[in-house]
């Protein structure tokens, strides 16, 4: 009977074991100091093309944290937030619009967890809060509690909690700022009425046939296919697409995309504008 | 006789509080607070007046906390625990570790003696860990170590098995005094330290206040049952 070991000892046949200098130390290595030209394919010490964090070009480079004190001022953090948060941007917005005012935390949830139910997110409602908070966009008010309530039994006095706290949830001047300034339109007039305007025929179309009722992408590629300014250079229907979701015209909800309230109000802009 | 009877069910109900406590401050060290479990602490009451001060300023502060939690405050907890017992460092100073030879041994390091101490102990006493993966000489553990030997003794009590309720006792008196309570000082301490929320101070504070009452309590129940013998 052959032995249940063969194969393991053919494998460690098949196998050499790396051996490294006994003084080599991974750590005492600089590749700060290594000499690209110098190095050849066999020599360990060559890591210099690998991709480490510390190799990594400067304009690659990008901070995770958003903060006033990061990006200069609250209008720069929550602008650069957004920009690296893009598929978030409406929720964010649409916090932020919430909060004008004030608005209870559990409110900001149930709403947030309504607008996330087509888009979700690893994000919990209170994260994307407190996010907003910290780049400036927000700020927390926490209620007063109750005196302490205590119970006496048998001798013994104990505390009680008896109420729950529900923290409300203020926007700043700063986040209604971009929030006008992302969600007034200005995006959408900047590329649809400036930067893509040989498309607006295409544009208007598009809007059109979406404000009839909620299409799906094949229906949209369908209909800019059509044009024949989009045959050369060639323009799919995803560009359309791409470009009015990223200035909130139209919203991906219920498996198609959908006009927003922003999206309707700027429809007559783009039919004033091709006369 | 009945009198006696009437001191083991006394007796018994205390263990089953000690046991209560203890499982409640295991649970606290072993993961993050859920949101069950934030609901629970929530329905708790907090003795005011224990006997022991640290105790007291630790439900107090307990109180504090909860008593202001709201939707975020699972995602709170969550951030402090890996703060304070966790840390981003990897110098062996960067947080309360939560196991015994990390504070027992002179390099900090993790699986020490204080580990097949308490492992050996935990054998000796027909247990052995379950999912946990693990030094066993996590604070958790030993906590939950003394939950189990107090429900053992008062399950004795109640069957009128004395020497082995005596036993447990024995036991409980020898681990608080040989494990928790040779190093869990320095970890509050340093509990106090790393974390920044409220809760873990008090639950810094609750410890060890539960202990230092916990051998009192252990030591007159053992005196007790000597000069009864």
């Amino acid at each position: 009977m052959a032995s249940p070991f063969s194969d393991a000892a053919d494998a460690m046949d098949a196998l050499e074991i790396i051996s490294f200098e006994e003084e080599f130390d991974p750590l005492a290595v600089d590749n700060e100091e290594l000499n690209q030209d110098e190095m050849d394919d066999d020599n360990p010490y060559d890591i210099v093309d690998y991709p480490l964090i510390r190799n990594m070009p400067e304009g690659m480079r990008r901070e995770a944290v958003f903060t006033p004190a990061r990006q200069g001022s609250a209008q720069q953090a929550i602008l650069s937030m957004v920009h690296r948060n893009p598929a978030r941007r409406p929720v964010l917005m649409g916090i932020v619009k919430l909060c004008e005012g004030g608005c209870p935390s559990t409110e900001i949830t149930a709403q947030v967890n309504e607008w996330q139910q087509h888009n979700r997110s690893v994000y919990s409602p209170m994260t994307l809060c407190r996010m907003l908070e910290r780049a400036g966009a927000l700020c927390l008010e926490m209620p007063e509690t109750a005196d302490e309530q205590e119970d006496i039994e048998a001798g013994v006095a104990y505390l009680e909690i008896t109420e729950s706290v529900d923290p409300v949830w203020h926007a700043t001047d700063a986040g209604l700022e971009v929030y006008d300034l992302l969600m007034g339109g200005d995006p959408f007039r900047k590329i649809v009425l400036g930067e893509d305007v040989k498309y607006l025929e295409v544009y208007e179309s598009v809007m059109d046939f979406v404000a009839e009722k909620p299409r799906s992408r094949e229906e949209i590629e369908n209909l800019v296919d059509t044009f024949d300014i989009v045959k050369k250079p060639r323009r799919f229907g995803g560009h359309f697409i791409d470009m009015l979701e990223q200035t909130d015209a139209i919203i991906w909800r219920d498996r198609a995309w959908n006009m927003t309230d922003l999206g309707m109000r700027l429809l007559p802009e783009v039919k004033a504008a091709r006369g | 006789m009945e009198e006696l009877q009437k001191e083991s069910v006394d007796v018994a109900e205390l263990m089953e509080m000690r046991a209560q406590v203890y499982g409640m401050l295991a649970r606290l060290y072993r993961v993050e607070v859920d949101t069950k479990t934030l609901d629970e602490l929530r329905g708790m009451r907090f003795p005011t007046a224990t006997g022991n001060t640290k105790a007291d300023e630790g439900y107090h502060q307990l109180f504090a906390y909860l008593k202001n939690t709201w939707d975020d405050s699972v995602t709170e907890l969550a951030i402090d625990y890996v703060r304070t017992f966790i840390g981003h460092g990897v110098n062996g100073y960067s947080a309360a570790y939560p196991f015994e030879s990390v504070y027992t041994s002179e390099r900090r390091l993790l699986m020490q003696e204080a580990r097949a101490e308490v492992l050996q102990t935990l054998r000796d006493n027909g247990l052995k860990r379950g999912s946990w993966t693990e030094g066993e000489d996590h604070i958790a553990l030993e906590l939950e170590f003394m939950q189990r030997m107090s429900l053992r003794c008062a399950e004795a009590l109640r069957e009128n098995n004395d020497d082995e309720a005596f036993e447990c006792v024995e036991k409980m008196s020898a681990f608080l005094e040989d494990h928790l309570l040779n190093w869990v000082p320095m970890l509050v301490a340093d509990m106090r330290m790393y974390a920044r929320t409220m809760f873990y101070q008090g639950l810094a504070q609750l410890t060890i206040g539960q202990l230092e009452q916990d051998q009192v309590v252990l030591t007159e129940l053992l005196e007790s049952a000597q000069q009864a013998a």
